[in-house]
């Protein structure tokens, strides 16, 4: 399909209103003055065939005489002719040279006639009849007859012509000035107000990823473009933020990485710089071990968060039965809870469950129990609850240490330890932002609420009673 | 010579350490920011290892805060960002060196040797006191052409003694530089290994190097 310019759009339209305008405006005008100049000849003829009359006197004995006109009447050198002629058809009165023939009669009726004719000087021409009542003698006491004369006037139109064509010349002249005026000045005003887009144009093309915090100055933008413009700054912004938190993360993994690696690194190189026992090589094969299992670990969060965070997360709703789930979870780390002399507690009810996906709820329930058996004080306890009809799915609650209200929202955030040291690096800041991202596509909501002696309750609800208290 | 280690990740501290005193240095280890500025305000340490990001107070404030105590000690930082702006901030304030991870334990112990090198305005890493020639990168010490076969331990107080020489070093000193917090405290260690060390550089030599001044430490230096 062929793509037009908006310039050229606006271009077209404009100049085909203006052509539009200024034709019918050319025709009305023409049409009124023609019609004027006519209406004017007319008039001079009535008016001549009035004056021609008024030279005429009914006498007492029924004659008509000539008096002598006070305004000259016309001659044929005025290129206008007339005739008079009694009821009975006698000429009494013309300006025709002797010889010439009558000027051409109409039928006799009282309204005017107006006609177009050859005149006797062979131009084109316009012809009145008229019938008058000659006046009679002021002194005269006898009534008038009523006898009519029939008065002829007959003028050439050749002048009038002349004039209605100069007039057409004129008003064709001056409509294609003013059309090319119009025209030069709709274009310069499309080109004018097409060319902010030009310049938004310009301003968008400037804006590539090193330049994200670039905006559309919207106090220079016409209103229409505004709300365009709003959005796409709006839009930027939103793109701008992503970019930013793709950076941060990539550095953020990047570092959780190196550090680890390093580690792994150091402990191979050290066991091979000499000769070692057996015994020293177990240690060192067994810390090798250690460190790479919390780099798959790393790793594998890492692609969970990725993968929750694409929204391209398949999700296959299921009855999960919830005591069982903590408990399998619980499992995986009763080991690590043994060795920190951590009491662990579920008081989930056997009959709780839950429509959601399996595999996903053991995600985020396994994070938060192997959280609180990183991260509780040594010899505290850690209780598993639930309340499905409070909305409450699950309830990992710690004795603690306390978290300010400040804290318990960082810790859902990439990245973020509270305290790396304690944990030997095994947990990598990344469990709680899972946790968080994960509840989010099932439609819970999952938040961390201090409880009473600084302890700790890190809890998933469903979105409808989200603000259920335990 | 006696390394501070700052490193929160305990795997890699522990390689660090652990490499450190296999090749003869006293390493101590701590593991947030607060405890390495605690430990680092006693100046008894030849160089510090740094990691940046620290559980408490991260390793560019504990840097900044040695710095204005005065503290010169050489600091080598480890960083897990290769970002040119974490180096150009570390160097600014006041870091030696940097290894950005991960690295080879080779190149943190070459690091730190340049570092402890330029502490004691030696150019170079072999020091020769008379006949008697201490190469701290091939860890070798030779008196008369002959190599002189030292322990972990004696190498080490050789060593710090070398980098003094001609100055008295007292046994306290000897005991700040030479053992960490892991060595057994005990009141005549540093007099016991200074009897080993001259048994195996002195013995059977014309001319002995390594002097004692009764009542305020030891010497290493030609006879005056």
């Amino acid at each position: 399909m062929k793509r037009w310019s908006l310039r050229r759009r606006l271009s077209l339209a404009v100049v085909a209103a203006v052509t539009i305008v200024i034709a019918c405006f050319s025709l009305v005008l023409d049409a009124a003055f023609e019609r004027s100049l006519w209406r004017e000849f007319d008039g001079r003829l009535i008016e001549t065939a009035r004056r021609v009359a008024g030279t005429l006197e009914e006498a007492e004995d029924g004659d008509l005489e000539v008096e002598p006109a006070t305004v000259p009447l016309p001659e044929p050198t005025d290129a206008t002719w007339f005739e008079v002629w009694t009821d009975r058809g006698e000429v009494v009165l013309r300006n025709l040279p002797e010889g010439q023939a009558d000027l051409q009669r109409q039928p006799t009726v009282l309204r005017p006639i107006f006609v177009d004719l050859q005149s006797p000087g062979g131009q084109q021409a316009r012809s009145l009849q008229l019938q008058v009542e000659p006046h009679t003698e002021a002194h005269a006491e006898a009534p008038p007859s009523g006898r009519m004369v029939t008065v002829v006037v007959v003028r050439d139109t050749v002048t009038l012509r002349q004039e209605i064509a100069d007039f057409r010349k004129l008003m064709a002249g001056a409509g294609v000035a003013a059309f090319l005026l119009a025209a030069l000045l709709s274009l310069l005003a499309v080109r004018g107000a097409l060319g902010v887009l030009d310049d938004i144009g310009a301003q968008i093309e400037r804006i590539d990823s090193s330049h994200l915090g670039d905006r559309l100055k919207l106090d220079d933008l016409p209103s229409e473009v505004v709300p365009a413009g709003r959005k796409l700054n709006e839009l930027l912004q939103r793109l701008e933020a992503s970019f930013e938190r793709e950076r941060r993360f990539n550095e953020d993994v990047s570092h959780e990485l190196r550090t680890p690696l390093s580690g792994l690194l150091g402990i191979l190189e050290l066991a091979a710089a000499r000769e070692r026992t057996p015994a020293e090589y177990r240690e060192a094969i067994e810390r090798a071990t250690q460190v790479t299992r919390d780099m798959r670990r790393l790793v594998i969060n890492i692609l969970e968060l990725a993968r929750a965070e694409s929204s391209a997360l398949e999700i296959r709703k299921e009855p999960v039965p919830l005591r069982e789930l903590v408990d399998v979870t619980f499992a995986a780390v009763s080991d690590r809870a043994q060795a920190r002399k951590l009491k662990f507690t579920n008081q989930v009810d056997e009959a709780a469950t839950m429509q959601s996906d399996a595999g996903l709820m053991r995600v985020i329930v396994s994070n938060l129990v192997s959280n609180a058996v990183d991260y509780t004080d040594e010899g505290g306890w850690i209780t598993a609850e639930s309340a499905p009809a409070d909305g409450i799915v699950v309830a990992i609650t710690d004795s603690g240490p306390a978290l300010t209200s400040e804290q318990r929202e960082r810790v859902f955030q990439r990245f973020v330890r509270l305290d790396g040291a304690r944990t030997h690096g095994a947990h990598h800041g990344i469990g709680l932002s899972l946790v968080r991202a994960l509840t989010e596509q099932l439609g819970l909501v999952a938040s961390a609420e201090a409880r009473q002696d600084g302890a700790i309750s890190f809890v998933v609800r469903t979105r409808a009673q989200g603000g259920a208290q335990l | 010579m006696r390394i501070l280690v700052v490193e929160d990740y305990a795997p890699l501290a522990q390689s660090i350490c652990g490499t450190l005193r296999e090749n003869g240095y006293a390493a101590d280890h701590v593991a947030d920011g607060e405890e390495a500025l605690a430990f680092g305000q006693t100046g008894n340490y030849d160089a510090v290892v740094l990691d940046l990001m620290l559980p408490k107070l991260d390793g560019l404030s504990v840097l900044s805060k040695l710095r204005a105590q005065g503290i010169d000690t050489p600091v080598l930082i480890l960083t897990a960002r290769d970002g040119v702006r974490d180096r150009v901030q570390g160097l600014d304030e006041g870091a030696y060196d940097y290894l950005v991870k991960p690295f080879a334990l080779a190149e943190l112990l070459a690091r730190l040797r340049a570092l402890i090198r330029r502490r004691y305005n030696t150019a170079r890493n072999t020091v020769q006191i008379g006949d008697l020639v201490v190469d701290s990168s091939a860890r070798k010490v030779t008196r008369a052409g002959q190599l002189v076969h030292l322990s972990a331990r004696e190498f080490a107080l050789l060593e710090y003694l070398a980098s003094r020489k001609g100055q008295v070093v007292t046994r306290a000193e000897i005991w700040d530089h030479v053992y960490d917090f892991a060595s057994e405290p005990s009141s005549n260690v540093v007099d016991v290994y200074i009897g080993y060390l001259r048994k195996k550089i002195d013995h059977g030599q014309a001319s002995r190097l390594l002097h004692t001044r009764r009542g305020q430490g030891y010497l290493l230096g030609e006879d005056e």
